[in-house]
């Protein structure tokens, strides 16, 4: 990124006597001539303009998975900040990532090739093969962006400066009221993600995730070499899941872009319930639907909770009590929740595409 | 009070008067102080000894003197409790092993909720799902999920409802891990 340079050196360029300035300057213009070249070239070999917005959105994506960086942010619900730190590097062809919480209860991810290993507290470890990191900061960076595009405008917002680099912002704004909007803030020379604000439909903030400090390598740092070379728990293999043909469940209404991903019965892990499972995704948000009988206990009280963009809502119908999980609007979650309906005939399987 | 001013000085070798090294032999509070001063100084620099000795043994045993005798109860160990396992992982991550301890038990006296292990154990279809924890806590962030109208609740109702929270967010998280890599 000749580019990027170019703005460091006209920094020093400042902070000089004006001989060398002088200097500096007739250098900066040639340099910017041959520059201007270069933009021409790489708009004519991509398609895309330099500091588009695609520009910006296709860099970002690269270079989360391609660069060596340590990322610390903390992520902030409402009145609670978790502090993070994100090392990412790339070392003989493998990309290797490593997450890790830095308050309360030691909670560190390890992404290693296309498989993931978990440690958490009073859990044996364990390996999965799977995608690193769930949650929607890295559901947006790692998605496709014409994925992207189809349920989100995105418009530049001009300039910022967060964790002291220069940054690009992009209002990511919904197409409708079914799920939540983003302000983006790049960063100016990588792209990388400085900065992630979650918006409600009325614009107000209910989740944002914030760096603190993004330090840039030129090669893998030693702890990712460490990363590359330690044992990781074994991976489990986990069979796939028993077929949903007999799922009693409809789904009248989804949001749209929304898919539906897996469907199963399985039971969960604390309680032991057994419930009829359903995830939707449009890309961005993960949502997770159960379907369980009624216990009939009219003392039971439907939880509703909320952590910053993560919403639970359970409504009791029609004798079966439901739940919906996700990242999404409250609003979004109970029309889900009630168009669960009984699935009547094998023909009418299959409808759900989004309307 | 000795001239903890002047001992300063002298310990940063910044006080020249030869008169000051006799005048602190001479007085004990100050030797004490002198010797405190350069213990406070080596644990600051981790220069302390291994086997450092600090006397608190004879403070403990006459405070005990005076305490009444109580019987102590028989330990109970808690039946079906798996140890736990032993992992050639760990060590990597062992640094931030040992604020696991006092963290986890945190969380489970926040959460409050004992999970019965022996129940569920039956039921977990995948084996993973093995790897819940023994106390109802599996991530610490569900703990923050607060039921918007828990001031109605009782508090039996309010624990039910918690956990019911807590096993629908990590099985949301946990499918979310299981979907293979397309």
């Amino acid at each position: 990124m000749h580019f990027y340079r170019i703005t460091d050196c006209n920094n020093v360029c400042c902070n000089n006597n004006s001989f060398i300035s002088a200097t500096l300057t007739k250098l900066l213009v040639s340099v910017l001539f041959f520059l201007s070249f270069q933009i021409n070239a790489t708009t004519s070999e991509n398609q895309v303009e330099p500091q588009s917005t695609d520009y910006f959105l296709k860099q970002m994506r690269q270079s989360y998975s391609t660069l060596n960086y340590d990322l610390s942010y903390i992520q902030v619900y409402e009145g609670i900040i978790e502090p993070k730190r994100l090392s990412h590097g790339v070392l003989d062809g493998v990309e290797i990532s490593y997450l890790s919480y830095l308050n309360g209860p030691p909670t560190e991810y390890v992404q290693r090739g296309k498989n993931v290993s978990f440690f958490e507290p009073d859990i044996e470890p364990y390996t999965l093969a799977t995608k690193l990191l769930q949650g929607t900061v890295f559901q947006i960076v790692n998605q496709d962006l014409t994925r992207l595009q189809k349920s989100y405008d995105f418009v530049q917002a001009g300039k910022s400066r967060v964790a002291g680099r220069p940054a690009q912002v992009i209002r990511m704004s919904p197409k409708d009221a079914d799920r939540y909007g983003y302000l983006l803030w790049l960063d100016r020379h990588t792209s990388l993600p400085l900065r992630i604000d979650t918006l409600d439909q009325h614009g107000q903030l209910v989740e944002q995730m914030m760096a603190i400090s993004l330090r840039l390598y030129n090669e893998a740092t030693p702890w990712i070499a460490e990363l590359a070379a330690v044992e990781l728990p074994a991976v489990v293999k986990i069979n796939p899941s028993a077929s949903h043909d007999d799922s009693q469940w409809r789904l009248d209404w989804v949001p749209k872009g929304f898919e539906l991903v897996s469907s199963d019965r399985h039971s969960l892990p604390l309680t032991g319930d057994t419930v009829d499972y359903f995830m939707l995704s449009d890309g961005v948000s993960v949502i997770s639907v159960y379907v369980e009988p009624d216990t009939g206990n009219q003392n039971t009280p439907e939880p509703v909770a909320r952590k910053g963009a993560t919403n639970l809502i359970t409504i009791n119908q029609k004798g079966k009590r439901i739940t919906v999980v996700g990242d999404i609007p409250a609003e979004t979650g109970l029309r889900i929740a009630r168009a669960i309906a009984p699935e009547l005939s094998p023909q009418t399987k299959g409808n759900l595409n989004g309307h | 009070m000795p001239n903890n001013e002047k001992l300063s000085a002298f310990i940063d070798s910044e006080l020249a008067e030869e008169s000051f090294l006799s005048e602190l032999v001479a007085n004990e509070q100050m030797v004490d102080q002198f010797s405190r001063y350069h213990l406070i100084g080596d644990v600051m620099r981790g220069d302390t000894p291994a086997g450092m000795n600090i006397d608190i043994s004879s403070a403990v045993m006459s405070a005990l003197d005076d305490e009444p005798t109580i019987m102590a109860p028989t330990v109970k160990v808690k039946a079906g409790v798996k140890p736990a396992a032993v992992s050639n992982v760990v060590p990597l991550f062992k640094k931030v092993g040992q604020y696991a301890i006092a963290a986890s038990v945190a969380a489970s006296v926040v959460i409050g909720v004992q999970v019965n292990t022996a129940q569920q154990d039956s039921l977990t279809p995948a084996p993973v799902l093995d790897t819940v924890p023994f106390v109802g806590v599996a991530e610490p962030v569900s703990l923050q999920a607060q039921p918007l109208n828990s001031d109605k609740l009782s508090e039996q109702q309010d624990l039910e409802q918690r956990r019911k929270i807590n096993a629908f967010l990590q099985d949301h998280r946990l499918q979310q891990r299981m979907l293979q890599q397309q």
